[in-house]
């Protein structure tokens, strides 16, 4: 009787390891399966993406031969985006040291006159929602931009007023920045990716936190 | 020394796996099946993920209709990431059953027009130039091969259209943004946007 216990014991036990080897394998295929095409679509690499400081935007958004993971990454986003053989649409959501942009603190986004047609600088959450505020300031473009006399121009992103461009952050907890030059002279189409890669995009600078 | 049961049952795992003989035909079998889910993931996502642009404006937009969107305000928002920085007109075209004739002006720089595909691809655009008015005529035609009439020029009519685009859709959404200079251009702007023009053709 206890050999006939055993020997099914030893069976069971056998029975169990194989179907753990397999779970470990199915486990292992699922995570880095879907994990790599979900790290993809969200970050990107560098054949989908260009980074330029804190800034980085899709390289084949919204054109008819964008890649697979372009594609995914606006079909979840939700977003109407124009082709990059027009305009480029950069995303920073972190500052210039690669800390995380939140509302409970003041940034400055300074730089020089941008190398575009025109170009804008959108404060919004880290959702795509606008800011709401009592100023009803969201953005500010290339036309409304206070610019000084050497060129240069600053943007305060904060909670509360501040003298001269300033885009109010309210308490929206993570932010994100989203600029759009439109026919920058980087524009990422085609063979001057090269070029693109040069562009002089703002700075974001952290200047306090509560 | 004792652990605790779960550090117990984490250190058999380990162990588990470190007893595993590293069989090079299970690495490579577990590598391709990673290779082939990853890529049907990836091919499969922008169907799975739930509502596209196109799907989120369809409701708000009547076929073949220009809207003048109000100014983008957080209360008006109809997109994630649809920035206030410019002025929007779009108009849902549909030209499976009759060509859609579009019209309009691009009055300076910071204006352009794009046509978005349901499936969000940036099929043509076009954007507007210094101290300059650049005039657009865009015919959209069926994809399907099917007569559509006479063409203007067998029928004795100047053709003023733009050299045709092909364009892959059927449906899509042609966006007009004009920038937003601010409170005193406001007038000037919107009839920038009213004189966009986007209507079915009548077939001869």
């Amino acid at each position: 009787m206890h050999f006939v216990l055993h020997r099914a014991r030893k069976k069971l036990q056998a029975i169990i390891l194989k179907i753990s080897d397999w779970a470990i394998f199915v486990g292992l295929v699922l995570i880095g399966g879907l994990g790599s095409s979900y790290y993809m679509l969200s970050a990107g690499n560098a054949l989908t993406t260009l980074n330029v400081g804190p800034w980085s935007t899709w390289k084949h958004e919204g054109r008819v031969d964008a890649d697979p993971y372009t594609r995914a990454h606006f079909a979840r986003s939700g977003t109407l985006n124009l082709t990059t053989d027009i305009a480029n649409t950069y995303q920073a959501s972190s500052d210039s040291d690669g800390l995380r942009l939140h509302s409970s603190c003041e940034y400055e986004i300074s730089g020089e006159t941008l190398d575009a047609r025109w170009w804008s600088i959108t404060a919004l959450d880290d959702q795509g929602r606008l800011i709401d505020n009592p100023s009803n300031r969201y953005t500010f473009t290339s036309d409304t931009v206070a610019i000084s006399p050497d060129g240069t121009f600053t943007v305060t992103l904060a909670r509360d007023a501040r003298p001269g461009n300033w885009l109010p952050t309210g308490g929206a907890g993570r932010l994100t920045l989203a600029m759009t030059l439109l026919e920058s002279n980087a524009v990422i189409a085609g063979d001057r990716e090269a070029e693109a890669e040069m562009i002089v995009l703002p700075t974001i600078k952290r200047v306090a936190c509560r | 020394m004792t652990l605790h049961p779960l550090a117990e049952r984490a250190l058999a795992v380990l162990k588990r796996l470190a007893a595993l003989r590293p069989d090079l035909r299970l690495v490579a079998a577990a590598l391709c099946a990673m290779g082939i889910l990853h890529i049907a993931a990836t091919l499969a996502a922008p169907m799975m993920m739930g509502r596209s642009a196109f799907d989120r404006l369809e409701p708000m937009l009547p076929v073949n209709t220009v809207i003048v969107l109000p100014p983008v305000t957080p209360a008006t928002q109809p997109l994630p990431f649809l920035t206030p920085d410019v002025r929007y007109a779009m108009c849902r075209y549909d030209s499976a059953q009759a060509p859609v004739g579009v019209s309009l002006e691009l009055p300076g720089k910071g204006w352009s027009l794009a046509l978005h595909t349901p499936e969000g691809d940036n099929v043509y655009a076009a954007t507007g130039e210094d101290e300059r008015v650049t005039s657009l005529r865009l015919r959209i035609l069926p994809t399907a091969e099917r007569f559509m009439g006479l063409t203007p020029e067998s029928l004795g009519v100047a053709d003023t259209t733009e050299k045709p685009q092909a364009v892959r859709s059927d449906r899509g959404i042609i966006v007009l943004r004009a920038p937003d200079k601010g409170r005193a251009y406001r007038p000037f702007i919107e009839a920038g946007l009213r004189r966009f023009t986007c209507a079915a053709e009548k077939v001869r």
